[in-house]
């Protein structure tokens, strides 16, 4: 160990923790101050360490009470009667996966490859994973996959279940991936009024219900009316459902309605996601090297 | 055989296990949301703060506090700034007044709760990381559900924390309280 610098060595113990400390303080407000301003939410090798670390305690502390709740339900229940619904759910919700999938795909090859011709790099299959893990914080509202880039997901894929739209992945390990819901205060999307067909946008508020902005005052909006995906951010599909308008706050004229929405998904129940390939994933180099270089250009003159 | 693990092992393996439990429990069913309002870290911080150690008492809550920030992803340093503040505030104190009873660290849990929220809410405001229509009512609500999840987590931890780390932790009376070997 380094010797101290002789001035240090004069303070006494308690003066020189007090100094280590305030130094420690500093330094992490620094971190604070830098990581505010790069914004950049999720990804870092630090975090991705860390929760590769975890995955393996979350997955097996999330099968115990899987299992614990299941063996609990199926005896306490009529047994029988439980199993064929588990059996017919699981298989409705695989079958909606399906049309939800194939709907994309559709939707994907005729919009992009077909009238864009924008080049797609690498489309990665839809990946079924569990939620095995919460942020365990009322500041945020993130859940953690057991799936990660192993399993082809990257950063920016939207999630979804059968019901609707769950959010989008802003971290991803080997084998673990966070998921940042609708309902995170820190997550927006664009989202559309099914009747009415105005786009807005969607803002969590780490609460059940999200809010939907930018709404003018003159569109009609009414209690119940579905809530879908613009597609307008670039991160979600359009089309997809998010969820139903709980309240509304009219506005007049030019001002514009506060619109609370109830998300379709139950995000505080999830066990089963999809996780989508990103929407729109142009390859760069791609269209780099398609393009005539600035000096091409210049010789060709 | 036995494995014998010091102090130092102790401590970081209760940490590792604060921060696993806690993004773990709040997926139980129907209990799971009330572990939102419980800070394990923070409770560790506590217990290792009521000992007038001073170096230890920031180490794990800075150490604690940062494990949570890289788990939210969300604004590095905020909550190791303040469970590092937490843990030194408490030992330095405790060197004056013993704080280290069960009904005293069972009175000084709730105090640094809400310190903790207010801080920590505060970071993020601070940062313009809150989403804009968090009300100052609703940093109350979430402060007091903290302080009564803490406050009911502490009662039933603190026990454990006896049992698994009090042996460790305990400052004897020959100890230099603030010394920098103390970790």
């Amino acid at each position: 160990m380094p010797p101290l610098p002789s001035p240090l060595l004069r303070l006494d113990p308690a003066r020189r923790a007090a100094l280590l400390v305030a130094a420690l303080l500093l330094a992490q407000f620094l971190l604070m101050s830098l990581h505010a301003r790069a914004r950049s939410l999720g990804q870092s090798l630090p975090r991705t360490a860390l929760l590769t670390l975890l995955q393996p305690f979350q997955k097996a502390s999330d099968l115990v009470v899987s299992t614990l709740v299941a063996t609990w339900k199926g005896y306490v229940d009529l047994r029988g009667v439980y199993a064929a619904n588990q059996r017919l759910q699981a298989e409705n919700d695989r079958l909606r996966l399906l049309l939800i999938e194939r709907e994309r795909e559709a939707r994907e090859g005729q919009r992009l490859r077909a009238l864009l011709e924008l080049k797609q790099s690498s489309p990665s299959p839809t990946v079924v994973a569990n939620v095995i893990g919460g942020d365990g914080s009322p500041w945020f509202r993130q859940i953690l996959l057991d799936k990660g880039s192993f399993d082809g997901i990257v950063v920016n894929s939207p999630v979804v279940t059968p019901q609707g739209v769950v959010g989008r992945v802003v971290a991803v390990g080997p084998n673990v991936a966070v998921v940042q819901t609708i309902a995170d205060g820190q997550a927006g999307l664009g989202a559309t009024l099914a009747t009415s067909r105005a786009n807005g946008e969607l803002r969590g508020q780490n609460q059940l219900l999200c809010r939907l902005e930018s709404i003018s005052g003159l569109t009609e909006v009414s209690e119940g009316e579905l809530v879908l995906t613009s597609g307008l951010d670039g991160v979600y599909p359009k089309g997809l459902v998010i969820g139903t308008v709980e309240t509304i706050e009219r506005a007049s004229g030019a001002g514009l309605h506060r619109i609370q929405v109830r998300p379709a998904v139950p995000l505080e129940r999830l066990e089963e996601v999809a996780v989508l390939p990103p929407t729109i994933q142009v390859s760069i180099s791609g269209l780099l090297r398609s393009a005539p270089s600035a000096r091409s250009l210049a010789k060709g003159k | 055989m036995v494995l014998e693990l010091g102090p130092t092992a102790r401590i970081t393996l209760a940490l590792g296990l604060m921060i696993a439990l806690q993004t773990i429990l709040v997926r139980l069913p129907y209990l799971g949301f009330v572990f939102e309002y419980v800070d394990l870290v923070l409770i560790l911080t506590v217990f290792v703060g009521i000992q007038p150690r001073v170096l230890r008492a920031a180490l794990v809550g800075m150490t604690g506090g940062l494990l949570q920030d890289l788990l939210w992803g969300v604004l590095y340093g905020a909550s190791g700034f303040t469970k590092m503040l937490i843990g030194y505030t408490l030992a330095v104190v405790s060197v004056k007044f013993s704080l280290d009873s069960k009904i005293t660290r069972l009175l000084v849990l709730p105090l640094s709760s809400v310190t903790n929220t207010g801080l920590f809410a505060f970071f993020l405001y601070f940062f313009s990381i809150l989403p804009p229509e968090t009300t100052f009512r609703d940093i109350v609500r979430i402060g007091m559900f903290a302080l009564l999840g803490n406050t009911v987590a502490g009662v039933v931890l603190f026990p454990l924390g006896d049992r698994w780390l009090g042996k460790w932790i305990a400052v004897r009376s020959t100890d230099e309280p603030l010394a920098p070997r103390a970790f």
